[in-house]
């Protein structure tokens, strides 16, 4: 596989190290590994070609100084990319930006690869799993996935896309099978007809995670008319104690829900929790009593439902970032 | 569809369960089941896309011998989940499968009877590929073509010589089967997948007992490791003890580390080890699951020396399945 790896920095010529043993656990066993090193340290591949995907296990040791590095190869990427180790930051064509920390994955879809990377110590050694994919083998997939239907669509178009707007968080039983895929140290036939299994059932298990996600947490909670009149209720109920805030049993107990759904649906309703919502409400309160500068600071204190100055100014400055004094000082 | 016992005479088979066999059901099988005065029996088709599979239960209040027919042409793997299966097939010939064990065969009608014995409790999986699935595999595994040559001439046989066991990773993908939270087409996709990988990994298996052979435990032999078993499960919350449960099992140590080789290719250590790592895994897809409780109720007094076995076994840690899993409490059960 064709691939060119340059960088805005000074590239100097670094002797490539020789494959490491499999001793290191890095090692992708039966498998072709390209190489190649600068600046940036090293980057290591192994590949793997079967006939609908490819798996690349990519390690990137990055010694040099933080910045960005361009990589590119004359492939189209069509791929799912699963952050093993570290985190990933880097920008494709028509500006989507792609950030993935240690344990995330998305799939992605760019007409040629010039992908920026940002590395810096925090990434300095980064492993991901790819692959690449057919796009016709994905297209099989696709009347069960509309989403994905949707990237390939754009792919005719030849438009860069991710699949899903956030990475998703890959879970257990999905790395099992991608250690069983690293692991694998069958050859030949027996080793193509195994990966193929392995592929496809880590394809599924990562659409149906990323793309079903949200359904599923919705799903845990089903909201009446009354509950919604409830949860509005609540939420007044708490903006007109906020000197003397309720617990949320007292709350829920106040306005006639349970509070296993006050808890669940005021977020669906509003976005966030309750404790979230109260406490921006109350930082906003605070800072408007400072600015009137009427009231001593252990009154605020009080005024918002706090016990003692003390604890509002550390709750304050942990909110804002400054202390209530610096307020006073200034207004 | 109905089976016919020696002593319980015809079991007629519903598709309308009784309450006790619902709650074992798989998600979308076709099960066919009868609750009586002789016991349980449940029959479930798993439809993969190209591979079916069927997994029974079986537990008779007497010893009893069970006729099993089934007219097509059968190419399958065999594992027995629990208990020892005695059985007599036409074509075949009589065997025995312990826990575990794994037969690949091949019949152009099923005709088998199998022997139970009283309020034991018989779980097996029977994996119905066709040839055009074990024919890409040919040049790996030697005897392969002959056998796939016989099964086109419709000439029954067993393609495993020895008697072979299903390893750690073949019972995890039955687990996944069993317990597939997919549905529709996917599920369908994705079982014959997995059911593929379960081939792979049986033929690997089959390959390997040809080099180094096992010898099977006989029928009196298994009894005891069997009870082993069930009270290593029954305490394994609690600190083990080799010694303790080879008296209480009346085997010698060595002996009964012997014994749990044989029937699950581990020692009795390393089973324990699966089985509290593999328990902690679950509990801690719960939600509200302290490390520290699933620490406990794995065997492990000290949560730090649990999360380092823990990561040691699978490669991450307690944490990670925490906040990853997607059993948010109303995923894998269908109950």
């Amino acid at each position: 596989m064709p691939l060119d790896i340059t960088s805005t920095k000074p590239v100097e010529t670094y002797p490539v190290p020789s494959a490491p043993s499999s001793s290191d656990g890095n090692v992708f066993p039966n498998t072709e590994a390209l190489q190649a090193s600068g600046c940036f340290s090293s980057l290591l591949f192994y590949d793997h070609h079967c006939t609908d995907f490819c798996i690349r296990m990519s390690n990137y040791f990055v010694s040099a100084d933080p910045g960005w590095y361009e990589k590119e190869d004359q492939d189209t990427i069509l791929e799912l990319q699963f952050a093993l180790k570290g985190d990933l930051h880097y920008q494709l064509q028509d500006g989507i930006k792609l950030i993935m920390t240690e344990g995330q994955y998305n799939m992605l879809y760019s007409p040629s690869v010039r992908k920026i990377s940002w590395f810096d110590s925090s990434n300095s050694h980064t492993t991901t799993l790819d692959i690449h994919f057919s796009p016709s083998y994905l297209q099989k997939m696709a009347t069960d996935f509309p989403e994905l239907a949707g990237l390939l669509e754009k792919r005719n178009r030849l438009l860069s896309s991710l699949l899903s707007t956030s990475p998703a968080q890959f879970s257990p039983d999905m790395l099992r099978v991608m250690n069983a895929i690293i692991d694998c140290n069958y050859t030949g036939d027996l080793r193509r007809v195994y990966m193929q299994s392995k592929v496809a059932e880590l394809l599924l298990m990562a659409l149906e995670r990323i793309l079903h996600r949200r359904v599923e947490k919705k799903k845990t909670i089903k909201l009446r008319q009354y509950d919604v009149e409830r949860l509005y209720e609540s939420r007044e109920y708490l903006m007109m104690h906020m000197e003397n805030p309720p617990t949320l049993k007292e709350l829920a107990h106040k306005v006639g829900i349970n509070d296993f759904k006050l808890k669940k649906g005021y977020k669906l309703i509003f976005g966030s929790t309750i404790f979230e919502d109260f406490n921006r409400a109350r930082m906003e309160k605070a800072k408007e009593y400072l600015a009137e500068k009427n009231k001593s600071m252990l009154e605020i204190a009080l005024l918002t439902g706090y016990q003692d100055s003390s604890n509002f100014s550390r709750a304050f400055k942990g909110y804002f970032g400054f202390t209530p004094g610096t307020i006073k000082k200034h207004s | 569809m109905r089976l016919i016992a020696t002593n319980a005479g015809e079991i007629s088979l519903s598709s309308s369960l009784p309450a006790k066999l619902k709650s074992l059901q798989v998600r979308e099988s076709i099960a066919y089941g009868a609750e009586g005065a002789f016991g349980h029996v449940l029959l479930q088709e798993l439809e993969g896309d190209g591979i079916s599979m069927q997994y029974s239960h079986l537990q008779f209040t007497e010893n009893d011998k069970i006729q099993y027919d089934l007219d097509q042409p059968s190419l399958c793997l065999h594992i027995s989940l629990s208990n020892t299966f005695l059985y007599e097939v036409d074509g075949l010939g009589t065997g025995f499968l312990h826990e575990r064990g794994l037969n690949l065969n091949y019949v152009p009608s099923m005709h088998a009877r199998v022997k139970v014995e009283c309020e034991r409790l018989y779980r097996h999986l029977t994996i119905f590929y066709k040839p055009e699935h074990l024919s890409p595999l040919q040049e790996s595994f030697p005897g392969l073509d002959l056998f796939l040559k016989n099964t086109e001439a419709g000439k029954a046989g067993q393609f495993n010589t020895t008697y072979c066991i299903a390893d750690h990773p073949i019972m995890l993908l039955i687990d996944t089967i069993l317990k597939c939270p997919y549905t529709g087409t996917l599920r369908k996709i994705y079982l014959e997948h997995i059911a593929m990988d379960i081939l792979v990994l049986a033929l690997v298996q089959i390959r390997e007992s040809g080099i180094k052979a096992i010898t099977p435990l006989s029928e009196e032999e298994i009894a005891p490791i069997y009870r082993a078993k069930e009270i290593l499960l029954r305490d394994i919350e609690k600190p083990f003890s080799l010694t303790d449960l080879a008296e209480e099992t009346g085997l010698s140590p060595y002996k009964l580390n012997g014994g749990f080789k044989s029937v699950f290719a581990m020692g009795v250590t390393e089973f324990l080890l699966e089985q509290r790592m593999e328990r902690a895994h679950l509990l801690l897809q719960e939600k509200d699951m302290l490390v520290s409780t699933v620490a406990k109720k794995s065997g492990y007094s000290h949560p730090n020396a649990f999360s380092l076995a823990f990561k040691k076994y699978f490669g991450y840690t307690p944490g990670f399945v925490q906040k990853n899993s997607r059993s948010s409490g109303n995923e894998s059960n269908p109950e």
